[in-house]
C-alpha cells in the first residue's frame, strides 16, 4: 500500500475480544461500511500505544479508531480504560502540534454490536472526509 | 531514579529550528523507567516532530536511537556513526545524559528534550515523588529512613514545624508531612528517644553550595 492510498483510509486498532468481531460481523452481513477501513487486530485495546498510533498518522492515514471493550467488560480488566485514557492524553500531543485531534477516536462495542461498530466507523470516515485533512494540518 | 518530564514539543521545534536532520536520543536507564525517555517516549517524539513538520515547507529528518545509558561515555560512544548525519540531538535523558552527548559530540548541538524534576521512586503507577536531594550528607540513619531534606517543604532537621495538621503539610495538604512520617516510623521501630537529641544545622558545603561536587575512588582510577 502506498501512502497515497493510506491517506484516505482509516486505520481501527480493534480488540480481538470485542470489536474485531463486531466489524468483521458488519462486513460479513453486509452492513454499509466505509471502503477505507483497515482493521488491526490486538489483543486488547490497552496494548495500543501511543506511538502506534502516531506512526499510522505518519503513514498517510487520515484517521485511527481505537476499538475496544465497553466498559467493565474488558477481558483484562483495565485496558478499556487504559487506552481511553492514553487516547486522551495523545489527543493533547497532537493538539501541542497543532495536528488535529479529532483524527484519532476512542470507541467500544461488543462482540454483538456489529451495527453499532459500522455506525462508529461511518461516522468517523464521514467527519474525516468533510473536513480537509491537509488544510486543517496546515493550519 | 532521577525522574523526568518531556518538555514541550513548541519548545523542542523552536531549539531544532533550522536543523534538516534531527536524531532523538533515549536512555535506557531512568528516564526509561519513568516513562519520559525511553525508546517508546523517543519514537512518540520523534513522530510528533515528523507530524508536525508534514505542513511545513521545511525539509526535516528526524532519526531516533536509544542507548543504555547517556550518562556513560561507553554508551554514547554508540552513536558516533549516527550523529556526523545529524544537524541537531534531541537527548531524553536527564541533565547529565545531555552533557554527556555534548561533550562526547562537540561539533553537533544537543538539546535538551527533558527537564529533569528530581531524584525519587515511583509512588504508585504513573506518579513519581521527590524522596533525595543528593546533599551529599545522609542522615537517614537519624530519621527512621525518611528525608526531612527532600521530603519536608522547610527542609527542617528538628521538626515538625507547626505546620503540621493532621499529618500533612501546610503547602500543600495533599503532601505528607515528612516529620510526621518520621515520628509514626521511629515509634514503630521503638526508636523515638531518638527524637530528642537536636541535630546541628546541616552543613550545606557538601551540598551543591559547596560548589559543582566531585567523587574519587583512588583505587579506581587508571
Amino acid at each position: 500500500m502506498t501512502t497515497g492510498e493510506l491517506r484516505t483510509s482509516v486505520i481501527a486498532f480493534c480488540c480481538e475480544n470485542s470489536a474485531l468481531q463486531a466489524v468483521e460481523d458488519a462486513r460479513h452481513f453486509g452492513m454499509t461500511m466505509p471502503e477505507c477501513v483497515q482493521t488491526i487486530r490486538v489483543p486488547c485495546a490497552g496494548k495500543v500505544e501511543e506511538d502506534h498510533i502516531l506512526k499510522a498518522l505518519e503513514s498517510g492515514a487520515a484517521g485511527v479508531v481505537l476499538f475496544a471493550c465497553h466498559t467493565e467488560n474488558c477481558q483484562y480488566l483495565q485496558g478499556n480504560v487504559r487506552a481511553e485514557k492514553r487516547l486522551t492524553r495523545l489527543r493533547g500531543l497532537l493538539d501541542e502540534i497543532g495536528y488535529p485531534a479529532d483524527a484519532v477516536l476512542y470507541a467500544s462495542a461488543a462482540p454483538a454490536e456489529a451495527a453499532r461498530a459500522a455506525r462508529i466507523l461511518r461516522t468517523f470516515a464521514d467527519d474525516l472526509a468533510s473536513v480537509d485533512r491537509e488544510e486543517a494540518i496546515e493550519q | 531514579m532521577i525522574v523526568a518530564e518531556r518538555k514541550a514539543i513548541s519548545d523542542i521545534l523552536q531549539m531544532i529550528e533550522g536543523a534538516g536532520r534531527v536524531l532523538v536520543v533515549g536512555c535506557g536507564t531512568c528516564v526509561t523507567v519513568c516513562l519520559a525517555g525511553g525508546e517508546k517516549e523517543v519514537a512518540v517524539c520523534a513522530s510528533l516532530l515528523r507530524l508536525q513538520n508534514q505542513g511545513e515547507d521545511r525539509d526535516l529528518t528526524v532519526a531516533e536511537a536509544t542507548i543504555e545509558r547517556q550518562c556513560e561515555w561507553e554508551f554514547a560512544r554508540e552513536l558516533d556513526e549516527l550523529v556526523p548525519d545529524c544537524d541537531a540531538i534531541v537527548s531524553l535523558a536527564c541533565g547529565a545524559g545531555v552533557q554527556t552527548l555534548a561533550a562526547q559530540f562537540e561539533d553537533t548541538p544537543v538539546f535538551p528534550g527533558l527537564n529533569t524534576q528530581f531524584i525519587g521512586i515511583p509512588e504508585e503507577q504513573g506518579v513519581w515523588t521527590e524522596h533525595c536531594l543528593a546533599c551529599g550528607e545522609c542522615v537517614l540513619d537519624k530519621t527512621g529512613g525518611i528525608c526531612p531534606i527532600a521530603r519536608c517543604a522547610k527542609t527542617i532537621l528538628n521538626g515538625p514545624c507547626g505546620g503540621s495538621q493532621d499529618g500533612k503539610c501546610e503547602i500543600n495538604p495533599e503532601t505528607d508531612c515528612a516529620w510526621q512520617l518520621i515520628f509514626d516510623r521511629l515509634k514503630r521501630l521503638g526508636r523515638l528517644h531518638m527524637l530528642e537529641e537536636i541535630e546541628p544545622p546541616k552543613n550545606w558545603s557538601h551540598s551543591s553550595d559547596g560548589g559543582p561536587r566531585k567523587v574519587k575512588r583512588e583505587d579506581m582510577i587508571l
